[in-house]
Formats: C-alpha cells, sequence, structure tokens
C-alpha cells in the first residue's frame, strides 16, 4: 500500500467544481481566483473555499505576485491515489479471475 | 456522472457462464467467497451488519457487510491495515446471453463516498445505505 493516505486526495476530487478547478489550473498555471471564478458558473467565495480544500489536501499552492494571489498545482499527492487505483484494480482483474474459475 | 473514472474509483467487471442464481451464492455465502474473493474469509453470514476478517495474501481486512439485495447485490465495507477504508460493491446483472451472468465490482474509497455524499457511511454497525445512487 501506498505509505502517503490518498484520503484527502480523493475527498478533494470527488468535487466536479473542484476537478475543473484542477483542469483550469493544469492547462493555465497561475490563475487567480478572480479568475477561475470568471471560467466557472460559481461565485469568487465559492471558488476560495474550493482552492482551500485543494490546498488543505497538497494539489495546490498559492503564491503571492504582487498584490494577487495566484494558484498553481502540485500534483504529487495524486501519486498515493494513483497507487491505490492501480493496486486496487490489479486485484479486482485476479479476485475477479477466481470467481469465474469457480463457475 | 462518471466518477468511477474520473477519481480514485475502480471499476470492473466480467462475464461468467452460469446463470444468476448459479453465481449468486459465490457472493451470498461466505464459503462461496471464499476462494475467488479472499484466501480466507471470517465470517458467519453475509448479512447486514456482519462483521469478520478477509486474509488475502496474509494481508487480513475487516470487514463489514452494509447491504445485501436477495439474488443480485452485496455492499460491503473493508479496510487493510494502514489501508484505505473503502466500499466494495457486488453487483450480478443480466447479460446478453441468458445462461451468462455480468459480475460488477466497484470499490470506492469511503473519503470519496463521504465527500460525494456529505452523508457518513455507516463505519460498522447496522447499514445505513452506501449512497451508490449518487455516485
Amino acid at each position: 500500500m501506498p505509505t502517503t493516505d490518498p484520503g484527502p486526495v480523493f475527498a478533494a476530487l470527488a468535487d466536479p467544481t473542484r476537478r475543473e478547478v484542477v483542469r483550469l489550473l493544469a492547462q493555465r498555471p497561475g490563475l487567480t481566483a478572480s479568475a477561475l471564478a470568471g471560467e466557472l458558473p460559481v461565485s469568487r467565495q465559492a471558488i476560495a473555499k474550493h482552492l482551500a480544500q485543494l490546498r488543505d489536501a497538497g494539489l495546490a499552492v498559492a503564491e503571492q505576485s504582487g498584490r494577487e494571489t495566484r494558484y498553481r498545482l502540485t500534483p504529487e499527492p495524486m501519486t498515493a491515489a494513483m497507487a491505490w487505483m492501480v493496486e486496487a484494480g490489479g486485484r479486482w482483474e485476479a479476485r475477479l479471475e477466481r470467481l469465474r474459475g469457480q463457475v | 456522472m462518471q466518477l468511477h473514472e474520473e477519481i480514485g474509483a475502480v471499476r470492473r467487471e466480467t462475464v461468467v457462464e452460469a446463470p444468476r442464481d448459479a453465481v449468486w451464492p459465490l457472493l451470498s455465502e461466505p464459503a462461496g467467497l471464499e476462494g475467488w474473493l479472499a484466501d480466507e474469509v471470517e465470517l458467519d453470514a453475509v448479512a447486514p451488519g456482519e462483521r469478520g476478517v478477509l486474509v488475502e495474501d496474509g494481508e487480513a481486512r475487516l470487514v463489514t457487510v452494509e447491504e445485501v439485495e436477495e439474488g443480485r447485490r452485496v455492499a460491503l465495507t473493508w479496510c487493510a491495515p494502514g489501508g484505505e477504508p473503502s466500499l466494495v460493491e457486488l453487483t450480478l446483472e443480466a447479460d446478453e446471453d441468458p445462461a451468462a451472468t455480468r459480475v460488477v465490482v466497484v470499490e470506492i474509497p469511503l473519503a470519496t463516498l463521504r465527500a460525494v455524499t456529505a452523508v457518513p457511511v455507516a463505519a460498522g454497525g447496522r447499514a445505513r445505505g452506501p449512497q451508490m445512487a449518487a455516485v
């Protein structure tokens, strides 16, 4: 099993708006909360909350640029989540193969 | 909603050459689960609220049966030591071939499920509905 707990990453990425924020930040690193709010059908306040959750999960960082706060992705925590998916998927393939053998 | 593909949930399926009523005991009885789901299944019955242990590759997982829909579906939660607790849903579906059965499994980390549903899945104890409909 991965040593890093992927739980916070799964929780952070469970929300469709946060996934959109991640997608936008992946395409255009350095977007501000206002710029993100301009791209998505949610308020700047809501975006700020989503960004806070992404930061808490270690998926994004805020960087001060003059008077603006810009965000960029830090995708490293996704590694543990991806490892969980690969391992769980592989185990299910083996289990279902055994199930076929039982019938 | 394509949640399964987009986030940490895992979905796998297979078709077995047997009708659903012949496959169901492999899901609904501890002896049926043993031999494919895990090497050892220490569970008195596959019934909501039952708790036990599954041993696979020498690793023990604590398991709780959450829901049983007779002849069709078993939902359970499990967790390996130091692992990510998750919900497992095993479902039997009709196949185009009436003599065959489609077995679908979905495993979703509880962290994902809680974030999606905002309803805590019964962490052991009474089955309160894994809220799969929302997923």
